[in-house]
This record gives structure tokens, sequence and C-alpha cells, in this order.
């Protein structure tokens, strides 16, 4: 395979897989990552959003990826039927649920990560300086964001079958809305 | 100042059938029908009909069928589609494609053919 292929794939898996075989492959990294998540200390509290916390139970790792991937699922739905005539709803499930794979190698890079102490860190912002590896998780953080935005982007885009400027800006405001809904539902389901 | 403007004639009428000999010549080479003018690339219909068999010829204006103005990989794709019962799930399995991806395949030449039709 060439890289300008592999590279491809990697941007738009969706244009070979999709359905419950994206479901089923999603999923599971889904749970590997929630796993992780509970002996890193990532919270992935939002869509697009990831916080280093001191102690992350079990529970709370999946509630908030429940919750991340609820509310995408019933937003990029509900986009999907305004702006397509006709499309299943698993491959929404499916192609939503793989694109967020991606957060798998920010769970890993914050098992290595020591977060600087937050009472230090209100004190003196700088400190954040003092630690690479919370530095490097930040930077990490940047392309994988991206790229789980683009797949994201393509996922709609091949399970709706819409091109142009329409599906750009629907995309763009389905994600900051189903941000701002599941910032609400762990604000008001989950307990820490 | 004529021979300029009849010198230019020349060179512009010289590149005008080169190019249609390419286009021809390409079309010859790869055994298509061809679909649009290489001059003018409007729709071009057909002409004349001729029976392999005995020789008679039936000359008249014909529109081209819907599916000859399609691509060839439109054309192909139509055929598989037929051939797979109308089947997208074996489509996809077939191209090595996901399932919304051949049916906007589908949708891409349905809307093709639409605007042909008009």
């Amino acid at each position: 395979m060439k890289s300008k292929d592999i590279f491809s794939l990697m941007i738009n898996p969706f244009t070979r897989i999709a359905g419950w075989q994206a479901f089923g492959i999603g999923l599971t990294v889904v749970i590997i990552t929630g796993i992780t998540c509970t002996f890193s200390h990532v919270a992935f509290d939002g869509v697009i959003d990831m916080h280093l916390t001191h102690n992350l139970s079990f529970l709370n790792s999946f509630e908030f990826l429940a919750i991340d991937m609820f509310s995408v699922v019933i937003i990029m739905t509900a986009t999907g039927l305004i702006i397509s005539k006709s499309f299943r709803f698993i491959d929404i499930l499916g192609t939503m649920t793989l694109s967020r794979a991606p957060f798998i190698i920010l769970a890993i890079a914050g098992y290595f990560t020591v977060s600087p102490d937050i009472n230090e860190l209100i004190k003196n912002p700088l400190i954040v300086l003092q630690s690479v590896s919370f530095i490097l998780l930040i930077l990490l953080s940047i392309p994988v964001t991206i790229w789980t935005i683009i797949l994201m982007f393509n996922a709609l885009k091949i399970s709706c079958g819409v091109n142009g400027s329409k599906l750009g800006a629907a995309f763009i405001l389905a994600l900051l809305v189903s941000e701002i809904i599941s910032k609400i539902l762990i604000y008001k389901l989950v307990r820490l | 100042m004529n021979i300029i403007q009849h010198k230019l004639n020349i060179i512009y009428y010289y590149i005008h059938y080169m190019n249609y000999f390419i286009t021809f010549a390409k079309y010859n080479f790869n055994n298509m029908l061809p679909t649009s003018c290489p001059s003018c690339h409007s729709q071009l219909k057909v002409k004349c009909l001729k029976c392999d068999n005995c020789e008679t010829e039936v000359s008249g204006l014909y529109d081209l069928p819907t599916l000859a103005l399609l691509t060839s990989e439109d054309q192909q794709f139509i055929l598989r589609f037929v051939i797979n019962s109308g089947s997208l799930k074996e489509m996809s399995s077939e191209l090595k494609l996901s399932y919304p991806t051949v049916r906007n395949m589908l949708n891409e030449i349905i809307t093709k053919i639409k605007a042909n039709e008009k």
C-alpha cells in the first residue's frame, strides 16, 4: 500500500469501513481508552476535550466517554436529518464511534505524564514549564484533536452523502452544539 | 495586416484540427463511443447504423441512449449493480468499499442521469 493510500485511509477510513463493522472496531477502541484513562487519569470531559485529573474512577471514565459518544451521535443524526435525504443511523453511529479512536493516543500518553499540582498551578501558572511531559501532552493533543475532528467530518460526509459548504457549516454547528450538550450532561449527571 | 491575419487563421485552424485529430485518435485507441463533440463539446447524435452481416446502412438522427452518455466507470458500476441484483450490500463487498460510499456513488450516477434527461 502506498503512503498516500495509508494517509487517505487514516483521515477517511469510512470509504471502506462503516456501519456495524465501524461500530464494533470503534467501541472496542473506546472501551480500551476508557480502561486506560482510569490508570492514566485522563478525563475526556467533552466531545473534543481532555483534562488530566488526580483521581478518576473507572465509572467516571466510562461516564465521560458514554456522554461524549451520546452527544455526538444524537446531534450528528439530527444534522443528518436536516442536510441529507437518506442515511442509515448505524452509519452515523459506527463512523462517529470510530472517529473517536485517536483519543486512545492521549489516554496512553497521559500515563507517562506528570501533571503539576493544581494549587501550585493557580499560584504560579509558569510552573507548567517545569513539567516537560505535560507540555508534550499538550502539544500532542493538538494534532490528535485535529485528526479526530477531520475523522468526524469525513464520517458525516460519507454517512450522509453531502458535500460543499452546506456540509462544512452544518458540521461546525453540530460539533459546537454537541460539545455544549456534552458539557451540560457531564455537569448534570456525573458525580465525581 | 491581411497577411498576418491570414497566417494567424492558418495557425488557429491547424491547432483546431490537431486537437480534433488527437481527440478522435484517443476515442479510437480506447474503443470508446464518443458522446460529445470534440470541436464544440455538444452532445453527439447517432447518424448512421450499419449491419455487420449484410452491410445495410440506416441513416437518420437518433439520440444516444441515456446510459451511453455516462462515463465507462459509471456504466461498469451500473452493470455490476444489475448483476448483483441491485444489492448495495453485495456491491460494497465486491468493490471492497463501505455501504454508504457505494450508495453515494449510486446517488451521483442518478444525479448525472437526471441532468442528462433534462
